[in-house]
């Protein structure tokens, strides 16, 4: 059985303040609805509403931001080497 | 404009939320115009996509001057 935990919304007429396109939401497991075309979407609001199958596709869980703890790590890493830089050239004005 | 359509009044309506509790409050001020949101619910019968008919839960934001939007099906109760 195949388990979709999210889905990405992919239309929003009507709710475009519970739903964001692009963005990836929780999907609950509802067989009743799905035997309606429907799907039970955790939106916006936090709780879970019944929603047409056509307003998402299928999702993978959301990926962490990469690029922003690369960025993160780079800010860091610059700090270091600066401060590190800072350290040398005062240990060889002062001669520790 | 919602994916389903109502059938008759909707009936046993209550307000679940009202002000801050409104979670979306931003949200829908941003996409309706600001107000007095609230969030309210009742039963209602309802025709699906599929054109079956059923009893259901819905849930819906109003705010005076604005009327309601965004309503949406909790639960199908049939």
């Amino acid at each position: 059985m195949d388990t979709i935990l999210y889905a990405t919304c992919k239309r929003n007429e009507g709710y475009s303040a519970s739903l964001e396109l692009g963005r990836d939401y929780r999907v609950l497991p509802d067989p009743k609805a799905a035997e309606h075309g429907l799907i039970r979407v955790v939106d916006e609001s936090g709780e879970d509403y019944l929603y047409p199958e056509r307003y998402f596709s299928k999702g993978h869980p959301p990926r962490r931001n990469v690029w922003r703890w690369v960025a993160l790590g780079g800010l860091r890493a610059f700090y270091a080497v600066t401060l590190y830089r800072l350290w040398r050239l005062a240990r060889e004005r002062v001669k520790w | 404009m919602p994916y389903f359509e109502l059938i008759g009044q909707i009936q046993e309506v209550a307000t679940i939320a009202a002000g801050r509790s409104v979670r979306d409050r931003q949200r829908l001020n941003r996409g309706y115009g600001k107000g007095r949101w609230r969030k309210l619910k009742g039963v209602a019968s309802v025709r699906l996509p599929a054109g079956t008919t059923h009893t259901a839960e819905v849930h819906w934001y109003e705010a005076h001057g604005i009327g309601r939007v965004e309503m949406k099906i909790k639960h199908l109760l049939d």
